[in-house]
């Protein structure tokens, strides 16, 4: 048996981020099993509260709740992954890109950085959601393109630091390009910044792909997404039914919290201040 | 100081208490602002929707709101027949193209002038030009012989064309102007006495009105969302609301439900030709391969459940419907599905496999020549809609048809109207939407949902011809009622009808609509508006 006590914090930080990284691949691995006709319409099974047979109770045409959410979950964590994944390379590209050409494209880059900062978050998710035609791609498109910008100015100054080393002017005075530079010098020592920063833009991700499906703006109503099931619970709460809302609610600040904790158990066990301590 | 603070926890929990008992006796003092209400016969109703247009009744628009402050040539009675509104009469002539019209004269704006012929010719007119929301284009002019005679003049025989003369609201000439929309002149049962837009309409009697007296003294028309209207009830602000089924459920003190029959019906339309690759009239690709085989059309409409829909989503406000025409005089009950006959889910797949359908692949959908049972099923928002489509797909897996829902908007479903299945709400309580519903002729014309699912049988068309061609709607009854040997789901079976729902409303105890008319697709409520009071 494995005594806490003597667990150090990388190892902490290891076994937390199997534990949390499991969570995830089961929800996935439960929202691709559940068939879509479980989820289908019951009209003889309408509004039952939570129960044995129904552990998360039944919306207003009978559909189970506990696998429209764990659907839902599904659906949001693609949308994370999608949405992380995007924003991760947008930001990478940039981050990069404008310390290495310096000049004119560094100041582009930190224009864009800012401008795309200073317009509230949600507002330009609905426009490009919007404009992008809306629906799964519509929203992904929305959060990856709002969602990069963090990430850009911690990889850029990252890349900034890197570029003063002696072995990255060394590499220059050899004769080596930029894009080998790129590659083999510079690239490396972003990856811990990348990892958890893309691990990070996650829980933001979904939040915000729930919050503006919950506006209206987002996945079709008929879509089993935890911002679909939310914003049509709230019609249902005044009659009583609470568990609508509640249980999916929950779930999701509950997934938002576990890839939180493993992108920051990913940066404990990148960062050297943390890494060895006991 | 320990002290000090229990002493300010205490106080501030008084306060927390005595805000409470503030709350209640604020409750209570909008209660009795209702019983001031009732004896003073005002009412405060939060049904219908603001006009975004404004009250012009010559551009239409705003439905059933018309009725408060605005006269009609003719109206429909209790029985969806027609009785003179301003009309007092009318002929049609021999070549059935001029339609006579007289009108009394008694009726008088609320500026007081009198209701000329001459106003029922301009506001024609008028609409004709201005682009009202029905189709004048059968009108070739509208003229006053004199004060009180009116003469429609057609560009074709057209049966239904007393339902265009009740519709438009009439305006005055001589105030009809750029303003008129918000500062509306009407020889309604009601006029304006103000307007906060976006919030409220407030509507006292037209002590001018020639028909029966309006009951209420003071009507406020509170433009709120169905939530927001039912906790205004609970709280005594508001003392009728329009809700749905689903609500029905909720116990609010004070207030009962009522539940008043409609034909507003919702049905799928179906794609009726092939996927040619051909575009109809209007720019838009027509056709679908599943949807055009009569087979999967009639197997959906026998393995529809209506009365599990009534009863599930409806909440038991609503009837089934399998025609789109119930309750109404021209429908042909022959042509209906009787109980046994829909909610057949064996019967539905023997259809399919007579159709020549199979899933041979083992994977749930049927497939024809290669040909996988799988549409979309496009579908706008609104009251039931949702719930009944999701409905409709699960019962198409059940008997193994693949339907992909998609939400749209009446803009956004244009490009695919005529290719995918669509859900929509019909009853407008006119014969002539048969017409508009079956015509092979309008498919893919000005109006967009007008027969979208092209559908055309010569048989079907030609009595359509007929009944448009008759003298009036009495002489085309029997047409519309033929029609319908081919236009049901045991002819061609161009929709799959659904149900008919009511119409819900959650009122104060002791207020009464009256009888008020049958209520068709958006309501007319207001119709019978100088009927509505307080019983107690």
């Amino acid at each position: 048996m494995i005594k806490t006590k003597r667990l150090g914090v990388r190892e902490k930080a290891i076994i937390s981020a199997i534990f949390f990284s499991l969570i995830v691949v089961l929800i996935m691995i439960a929202g691709r099993l559940i068939p879509i006709e479980s989820i289908m319409t019951d009209l003889t099974n309408i509004n039952q509260a939570p129960s044995a047979d129904h552990l998360f109770g039944t919306d207003w045409v009978g559909r189970d709740m506990l696998l429209r959410t764990l659907k839902g979950l599904n659906l949001s964590i693609w949308v994370g992954l999608l949405c992380s994944l995007t924003s991760s390379l947008i930001a990478v590209v940039l981050g990069i890109i404008g310390p290495i050409f310096g000049g004119v494209v560094d100041e582009a880059v930190a224009w864009l950085v800012d401008l795309v900062m200073s317009i509230p978050h949600t507002i330009l998710v609905i426009l490009i959601s919007i404009a992008f035609g809306g629906g799964f791609k519509g929203i992904v498109i929305g959060v990856a393109a709002t969602h990069w910008t963090s990430l850009t100015r911690v990889i850029r100054a990252e890349t900034i630091q890197t570029m003063e080393s002696e072995y990255v002017k060394t590499a220059y005075k050899f004769g080596k390009s930029k894009i080998t530079v790129c590659i083999t010098h510079l690239l490396p020592h972003v990856i811990p910044q990348l990892v958890v920063g893309t691990i990070l833009v996650f829980p933001h991700a979904i939040i915000h792909e729930a919050s503006v499906t919950f506006l209206g703006f987002g996945l079709p109503p008929h879509e089993p997404a935890i911002g679909v099931i939310l914003a049509e619970s709230m019609k249902y709460l005044t009659s009583g039914q609470w568990w609508l809302a509640f249980f999916p609610g929950l779930t999701l600040i509950a997934l938002s919290l576990v890839v939180s904790q493993l992108g920051n158990s990913l940066q404990r066990i990148f960062d050297p201040a943390t890494a060895y301590k006991i | 100081m320990k002290n000090i603070k229990s002493i300010i926890a205490l106080l501030l929990s008084l306060v927390l208490v005595f805000s409470f008992f503030g709350c209640s006796k604020g409750a209570n003092e909008e209660k009795s602002a209702r019983e001031q209400r009732k004896e003073n016969n005002q009412l405060v109703a939060a049904i219908g929707s603001e006009p975004e247009g404004g009250f012009d009744s010559v551009t239409g628009g705003h439905g059933s709101v018309t009725k408060l402050i605005f006269s009609t040539l003719f109206k429909r009675d209790k029985a969806l027949g027609w009785e003179g509104d301003l009309a007092t009469g009318y002929s049609v002539s021999d070549d059935k193209l001029s339609w006579t019209v007289t009108i009394r004269d008694d009726a008088k704006f609320t500026d007081g002038t009198t209701v000329k012929a001459s106003d029922v010719a301009f506001t024609y007119n008028q609409a004709k030009v201005a682009g009202a929301d029905i189709d004048l284009t059968i009108i070739d002019k509208v003229e006053a012989t004199n004060d009180t005679t009116v003469v429609f003049h057609l560009t074709r025989v057209y049966s239904p064309f007393i339902e265009r003369m009740g519709y438009l609201g009439i305006v005055p000439e001589h105030a009809y102007n750029d303003s008129f929309k918000d500062n509306p002149v009407g020889s309604g049962p009601y006029k304006i006495v103000q307007w906060d837009k976006g919030q409220q309409i407030i509507l006292t009697p037209n002590e001018d009105y020639y028909g029966e007296k309006a009951k209420i003294s003071q009507l406020t028309l509170a433009f709120l969302d169905t939530d927001a209207a039912v906790a205004a009830i609970e709280k005594g602000t508001v003392d009728v609301a329009e809700i749905n089924g689903t609500l029905a459920n909720k116990e609010v003190p004070g207030a009962t439900v009522i539940d008043i029959p409609s034909i507003e019906c919702y049905g799928v339309c179906f794609p009726m030709i092939k996927d040619t690759g051909d575009k109809a009239k209007d720019g838009a690709y027509m056709g679908n391969n599943v949807t055009s085989d009569l087979a999967i059309r009639q197997a959906l409409n026998a393995a529809v459940d209506r009365e599990q829909i009534v009863k599930g989503v409806l909440n038991g406000y609503g009837t089934v419907s399998t025609t789109g025409l119930e309750k109404m005089p021209w429908q042909n009950e022959n042509t209906a599905l009787s109980a046994d006959e829909y909610g057949n889910v064996d019967a539905a797949k023997k259809i399919l496999a007579d159709g020549g359908w199979a899933d041979s692949d083992n994977d749930g959908i049927v497939e024809k020549d290669g040909v996988k049972a799988s549409f979309k099923l496009l579908y706008t928002e609104g009251k039931y809609r949702q719930e009944m489509a999701l409905e409709f797909v699960k019962v198409a897996k059940s008997i193994g048809i693949e339907i992909t829902l998609e939400l749209k908007t009446w803009d956004t479903i244009l490009d695919e109207i005529h290719k995918e299945a669509v859900f929509y709400g019909f009853g407008s309580g006119d014969p002539s939407e048969l017409y508009n519903l079956y015509y092979g002729g309008i498919a893919g014309g000005e109006v967009a949902w007008d027969n979208s699912g092209v559908y055309s049988n010569p048989k079907g068309d030609a009595i359509i011809d007929k009944a448009l061609e008759a003298k009036d709607e009495a002489e085309a009854l029997s047409y519309w009622k033929a029609l319908q040997e081919y236009a049901s789901p045991k002819g061609d079976a161009p929709y799959c009808w659904l149900v008919n729902a009511d119409h819900v409303y959650l009122a104060a105890e002791g207020f009464s609509f009256g009888q008020p008319v049958v209520q068709p697709h958006g309501g007319r409520i207001f119709d019978n508006v100088v009927e509505w009071n307080w019983t107690k």
